[in-house]
């Protein structure tokens, strides 16, 4: 695991695995997994790096899932659909790795589902480290 | 009783006992399917449904405005409407004043004829704000109905309103559907004996169509129809007699998809319903099957992508039709259908007309459900010609797209040769007036997934201009000689539905802000008029309260075409917005956004 991996997301990523091995009912996992999201990261989130920003493996990685579950239905490859662009410089809910983190553990009001319990954490900071990587100025393709 | 209670009394008492605008009308001048040489009956001056009438001809009987002075045509006055998505409805008028339903978040307007569109009142629904996340298309409306004192529409967010015409004050509110499900509602309803008709959107969302009646009197569900599923759901019964050996058989809507695909296949109800009072059958297509990726939907699937005769009273099924069995390329069978009465060689027929998504200009016997033509109107590479003895197109084996594999140059794109806006019939020059695509795609069929409430899509699309370069075109259909009469070519999509007038003008407006009025005979421009955002909404022609005749129009680009502007799509992936922007990347340098009602008449 990267060095740089947060400490609060090795914590969750344990959490998830405990979980796993435990075998519990997934909605009640899904429903702890947010609890835990909103209350324990909120505040600090936006600060957070994304420990796989430059990873290209885990990029590769968060593309796959990006089309997986379905975030290219919304977003296309980057270029939006029902839901917003993603590789303009407008970030209508912050660009720090941690509003990424959180648009996708928490979903946002206007439409954008909550992936929290759907997907475990350490493949949403790939797919958030995608999206990330997706933002670029105009005119570069 | 203290005299002013009293006053008001007697005036709620008077203003009851005004004849109803609707009921009368409805049923005996706004059904108006006739010979098409033959002459039309007054128009009483209203809207009251957003095509107009039973028949969707959506022709305007009034002749104030004429071919030879609407080049005076002047605009009166305009109102935003405070929304900046995609503006795809038509307003209503009922005696003087004009209702208009916004896109998300679909606020209901009254405004009034006799002072110069002055707001009389406004009520909002507040729908969830998460219903904008399943609205595969922009989160559009396409309009209200009008019966008996009560404006009444669905929001995007699955509820059906009532609203008194007179207070703004809501009488009914009905919820239909599952945002988390996928489920939106975008379509006008209609009112046909007292059941108020429409059905849902979510064919990109892996949701499961309906159709569904509510009573009109107190807003509680009388029926509902699946499109999906077995007979019982899809109520067909004893009464169902479909022309086609191939639609006959028992739970075709479960044998035609593997094993419990139909309870998420599509099939959504999202476009137009026309009535026959005379046969007492409505009729309405059903949308694509989901996902697009055919390869994980093996079979027919039915019913989608087809269309549906059925009873009003009960939702009876008496006979169906499918456009497109086993859909490989999102052509959702929903456009309207535009019912006539033709001499079809020396016969009369009852008919339909419908200018397909496929590419073909069908005419159905709408007593039976046989295909009596279907010719193209525009370039087809999809399919090689049609076959009269089954009723149905050739496919073109070297156009099916599949997993992984990119297949080239399908043409009709997915928004097919014409989507959702709708064309209008002038019983005068027997022509109908079609505004439609000329877009071509190439598809890549990729896994879907389906997570509940997201999109169910499998495939990679990017469009672009057909042959000749124009991405739209407004054509003058002639369902006798079965060809095009005459036809104008557009920059854009044509993506605004089309009005027809005993002036012998045929009113349209265009993606880049134009909204024109051509010679209904020659196709000739005889006007046009800049807006302030390109238009693909819906013409109307109404009588003001001074017994002069207005045309309306309201602006506001988007929609699935302009989703590159109205949701500031990034047009360096032309695979954004389902593939559309690859054709529209231009769109932003034409116009913004908008979302004005504009009302014209002659000084």
């Amino acid at each position: 695991m990267c060095s740089r991996f947060p400490k609060f997301a090795i914590g969750l990523a344990l959490f998830w695995n405990g979980c796993q091995t435990g075998n519990p009912p997934s909605s009640a996992m899904s429903q702890r997994g947010n609890q835990l999201s909103s209350m324990t990261l909120g505040a600090k989130l936006p600060s957070t790096r994304n420990p796989y920003e430059a990873d290209a493996e885990a990029l590769a990685e968060g593309k796959r899932l990006y089309h997986q579950f379905n975030c290219s239905g919304c977003h296309a490859s980057g270029g939006g659909a029902i839901g917003p662009a993603l590789m303009d410089e407008v970030w209508i809910y912050g660009n720090q790795p941690g509003n990424i983190y959180s648009t996708l553990v928490e979903g946002r009001p206007n439409g954008m589902p909550a992936f929290g319990g759907r997907i475990p954490e350490d493949k949403i900071w790939r797919i958030a480290a995608f999206v990330s990587s997706l933002s670029k100025p105009e005119g570069k393709p | 009783m203290p005299f002013l209670l009293m006053m008001i009394a007697l005036f709620a008492l008077t203003s009851c006992n005004r004849p109803d605008p609707s009921a009368a009308r409805t049923e005996s001048t706004s059904f108006r399917a006739k010979p098409p040489m033959g002459t039309a009956q007054p128009d009483d001056g209203q809207w009251l449904m957003a095509s107009k009438d039973y028949s969707n001809q959506r022709f305007s009987g009034l002749t104030q405005i004429s071919a030879a002075n609407v080049k005076s045509l002047k605009l009166e006055w305009s109102f935003s409407t405070g929304v900046l998505r995609g503006h795809e409805g038509a307003p209503l008028i009922v005696g003087s004043t004009m209702y208009f339903v916004t896109p998300y978040p679909n606020t209901l307007y009254a405004l009034d004829l006799a002072n110069q569109g002055a707001k009389k009142w406004e009520y909002r629904p507040n729908p969830a704000a998460s219903a904008q996340g399943v609205a595969c298309c922009d989160v559009v409306n396409r309009g209200a109905a009008y019966s008996n004192g009560k404006i009444i529409y669905n929001t995007l967010d699955n509820h059906m309103i009532a609203v008194n015409a007179e207070t703004g004050k809501e009488v009914w509110k009905t919820k239909l559907g599952e945002i988390n499900l996928g489920e939106s509602m975008t379509m006008a309803p209609i009112v046909v004996k007292g059941k108020v008709l429409a059905g849902n959107s979510g064919g990109e969302f892996g949701v499961r169509g309906w159709i569904t009646a509510v009573n009109e009197v107190d807003g509680k569900i009388a029926w509902r129809a699946y499109n999906t599923g077995p007979d019982q759901d899809v109520k067909i019964g004893t009464a169902f007699q479909p022309f086609y050996a191939r639609d006959r058989g028992k739970d075709l809507g479960v044998s035609s998809w593997p094993k419990d695909h139909w309870k998420i296949g599509g099939g959504s109800v999202w476009g137009w319903i026309s009535y026959d009072p005379q046969l007492d059958l409505i009729y309405h297509g059903t949308g694509n099957p989901g996902p697009w990726n055919p390869e994980m939907r093996p079979g027919d699937n039915k019913w989608t992508c087809g269309i549906f005769a059925r009873r009003p009273d009960t939702g009876e099924a008496v006979w169906a039709y499918q456009w497109s069995p086993h859909d490989l390329y999102d052509y959702d069978g929903i456009n309207e259908n535009v019912l006539l009465d033709l001499k079809i060689n020396g016969r009369d027929r009852k008919v339909l007309i419908h200018p397909e998504r496929n590419g073909y200009m069908y005419i159905l016997d709408r007593q039976t459900g046989e295909v009596l033509s279907a010719d193209p109107f525009v370039h087809i590479t999809t399919t090689t010609g049609f076959d009269l003895k089954n009723g149905l197109a050739v496919e073109n084996p070297a156009k099916k797209s599949g997993l992984g594999v990119t297949e080239h140059d399908l043409c009709p794109a997915a928004p097919g040769g014409k989507d959702w806006n709708p064309s209008s019939w002038s019983p005068r020059t027997g022509l109908l007036y079609v505004p439609h695509n000329n877009l071509c795609m190439d598809v890549e069929g990729t896994e879907a997934n389906y997570i509940a409430g997201t999109p169910y899509v499998g495939a990679v699309v990017r469009m672009r201009a057909g042959p000749g370069g124009n991405r739209g075109e407004l054509s003058a259909w002639d369902p006798i000689q079965r060809k095009k009469a005459w036809s104008v070519k557009e920059s854009f999509p044509a993506w605004s539905g089309a009005l027809a007038t005993a002036g012998d003008i045929v009113f349209y407006g265009t993606m880049d802000r134009w909204f024109k009025a051509l010679d209904a005979r020659t196709g000739n421009l005889l006007w046009q008029h800049r807006t302030g955002s390109g238009i693909i909404g819906q013409p109307v022609s109404f009588l003001g309260p001074d017994k002069k005749q207005y045309i309306a129009i309201v602006d506001g680009v988007g929609g699935w075409a302009g989703a590159i502007v109205a949701g500031g799509l990034d047009a360096r992936d032309e695979t954004a917005a389902l593939g559309f922007v690859g054709a529209m990347k231009d769109l932003p340098s034409h116009t913004s956004k908008g979302g004005t009602i504009y009302v014209f008449s002659l000084p």
